[in-house]
């Protein structure tokens, strides 16, 4: 019989920490059970991305810590016959680096009943910036619908996952939302969106900065006189852009140390 | 009580009804021990509608355009479509000398509506890449035209027999015959069929799709998302010239004499988050991600090798936000994704996915 593979879910670190419950399997079911997270998500393999902030390599397996907006994942890759290349790729990454790890979850209980989960990757990919970016949004954007379907679920006084697939959600977004409402009936859903919402404004700033450096990389190049960009140019074509002359500040300070741009003379920037 | 087809609401059992035979088909299938059964298939309608219908059990002396009595028959949903069953505890009684005038109901629809079980659509889009061809029938040449149906949605290949059309022109099809041929939905028009040139724009851009919308065979869709698996049978292959079938070997069993051509595939699994869907990739989509020509794939002058090909593969595509273009195929009862463009998502592209994700927040 072909196993079907499982899909891995996008999930933020948040939600992942927040999980407290392993679904019960019948007798007859094999393999590891599912985790289910407080957002009802069911969960034996995921597909996370960030920057990693640790690694240990002890005997037998690497200890990697993963930050991603709203906390840490924890990943631990073991030395066995079938993971050796993966062990590799973790032995090898450095505090900073950019990834993408396909990886299964692993809890398991502490002595004093709290469950922990990390993660065994199976695939681990170097991730540029923009994937980086394009894992944040859209894992914040499949959160937030599974946050207005558990809203919406939370209005009925029992699941009903017919109806929130015909208001528009997916049966699996329905399905989600019937399980936040069985197994974390109480969760502060409040507080996890405001979590949210200050990632959503980090990213707009870092939005709102990308495009000001390619502003002031432009005038710069553009109003060149022979003796460099004048400060002065690169503020008035800014203040157009709705940019304050601090934030010009940043940008040029920001171009400066990443090699982009020097301080020919006082005041006067050329590109490098 | 006899039910007319208008008044079947939903999956339902002991249904009776007069109906006539607009189509009626025979398959044999195998089951899983070997052994062969027939069964029969088509559409059946009276004055109010049509459905299509499978008979496990069916009159041998039953033809098209015969008027029978179906009773203590059933109903179930197939493909997305409501389907009538006729199975050994069905009767089947033929009602001589009667006639009936069908009503033909043509469902609007937009092309990734379509369902395979529809009989008959009706549908706006716009017309590309309008080829003819003639064939033989009877003796007699015809001649037949291929052209590729646009809207909002995707696109669907048609073949046209008797009406003629013309490249970007927007019309509406009325009554195009819906059908499913290699895992890809087609449209057929015939003589009956109406054509009407209307007034609206479509823009030629395959619409972007999460992954989890995809559950039907479409063409031109857009997905976007990141590798999470991608097979080691990837990278370079060779092809017989002749047959253009894969060769294992350096020589192709059939065609030993007729030489060989290099090839670029990929398989893949690609995940956006709202799921995951297996998807494709030849050389016309990898070539240029890959930076490797045409002439690049002569093996008289090709220095590639197949692991050279695949680590550059392995580490172009995997890590990497992708933008795919390409058309859903069913395979076995599901869905793959045969990508005919993939692009590395730069910051504009990446903006674009990224504002149906805003959108998305409204429901």
């Amino acid at each position: 019989m072909i196993m079907k593979r499982e899909v891995a879910k996008w999930i933020l670190s948040k939600e992942l920490r927040d999980t407290s419950v392993i679904e019960e399997q019948s007798p007859d079911e094999r393999g590891r059970p599912y985790i289910i997270s407080p957002m009802g998500t069911k969960i034996k393999r995921v597909l996370i991305a960030g920057s990693v902030a640790s690694k240990n390599i002890l005997e037998n397996y690497t200890k990697i810590t993963l930050s991603d907006p709203l906390g840490t994942f924890f990943l631990s890759a073991f030395a066995t016959d079938f993971s050796l290349e993966v062990k590799d790729a973790a032995d090898a990454l450095s505090v900073g680096d950019n990834i993408a790890v396909v990886g299964r979850v692993s809890p398991f209980k502490t002595d004093e009943g709290i469950l922990r989960i990390s993660i065994m990757p199976e695939s681990i990919f170097s991730a540029a910036e923009d994937t980086i970016n394009y894992w944040n949004w859209r894992t914040l954007f499949i959160t937030r619908r599974k946050y207005y379907a558990i809203q919406e679920m939370r209005k009925r006084e029992k699941p009903d996952i017919e109806s929130l697939v015909k208001l528009g959600y997916t049966p699996e977004e329905a399905e989600c939302a019937a399980n936040s409402l069985k197994y974390y009936p109480d969760y502060n859903l409040q507080e996890f969106m405001e979590s949210l919402s200050s990632v959503t404004r980090v990213s707009h700033a870092s939005e709102r900065l990308d495009s000001l450096r390619d502003l002031v990389l432009r005038v710069i190049k553009e109003q060149d006189d022979g003796k460099g960009c004048r400060y002065e140019s690169v503020v008035e074509a800014a203040a157009e852009e709705n940019f304050e002359q601090s934030e010009v500040d940043e940008a040029l300070n920001d171009l400066g140390s990443s090699g982009d741009i020097y301080e020919v003379s006082l005041k006067r920037y050329k590109i490098i | 009580m006899i039910l007319k087809i208008e008044e079947i609401n939903g999956e339902t059992t002991d249904i009776d009804l007069v109906v006539k035979i607009t189509s009626l088909k025979k398959r044999e299938s195998q089951n899983s021990t070997g052994a062969s059964s027939i069964f029969y298939y088509g559409i059946i309608g009276d004055e109010t509608g049509s459905i299509p219908f499978t008979a496990w059990q069916f009159p041998q002396s039953i033809r098209e355009g015969d008027i029978v009595h179906l009773s203590h028959c059933y109903t179930k949903t197939f493909r997305d479509s409501l389907r009538l069953y006729v199975d050994s505890r069905s009767e089947v009684v033929l009602v001589p000398d009667e006639d009936i005038e069908v009503k033909r109901t043509y469902r609007n629809s937009t092309i990734r509506d379509i369902k395979p079980g529809d009989l008959f659509v009706t549908v706006e889009g716009l017309i590309e890449d309008p080829i003819e061809k003639t064939y033989e029938k009877d003796g007699v040449s015809k001649k037949v035209l291929y052209f590729t149906l646009r809207d909002e949605t995707g696109s669907i290949r048609v073949s046209s027999f008797g009406k003629s059309v013309m490249a970007n022109q927007v019309v509406r099809i009325v009554g195009a015959k819906v059908s499913e041929y290699r895992g890809r939905k087609r449209l057929t028009i015939f003589e009956n069929t109406q054509v009407i040139p209307i007034s609206r724009e479509i823009r030629k851009e395959a619409p972007l799709y999460d992954i989890s919308e995809l559950s039907n065979p479409i063409d031109s869709v857009g997905i976007s998302g990141l590798i999470v698996n991608l097979s080691d049978k990837s990278g370079l292959m060779s092809r017989c010239k002749t047959c253009r079938k894969k060769v294992i070997d350096i020589k192709c069993p059939e065609h030993p004499d007729d030489g060989i051509f290099y090839d670029l595939f990929a398989s893949f699994v690609v995940s956006d988050g709202t799921g995951e869907i297996n998807a494709t990739a030849g050389a016309s989509s990898l070539g240029p991600i890959l930076g490797i020509t045409q002439e690049n794939l002569d093996p008289e002058t090709s220095t590639l090798t197949k692991m050279e090909v695949f680590t550059r593969l392995k580490s172009t595509l995997t890590g990497k936000p992708l933008y795919l273009v390409g058309d859903v195929v069913r395979t076995d009862d599901r869905v793959n994704f045969r990508a005919r463009e993939i692009l590395i998502m730069n910051k504009e592209k990446l903006a674009e996915v990224l504002k149906k994700a805003e959108e998305g927040y409204e429901i």
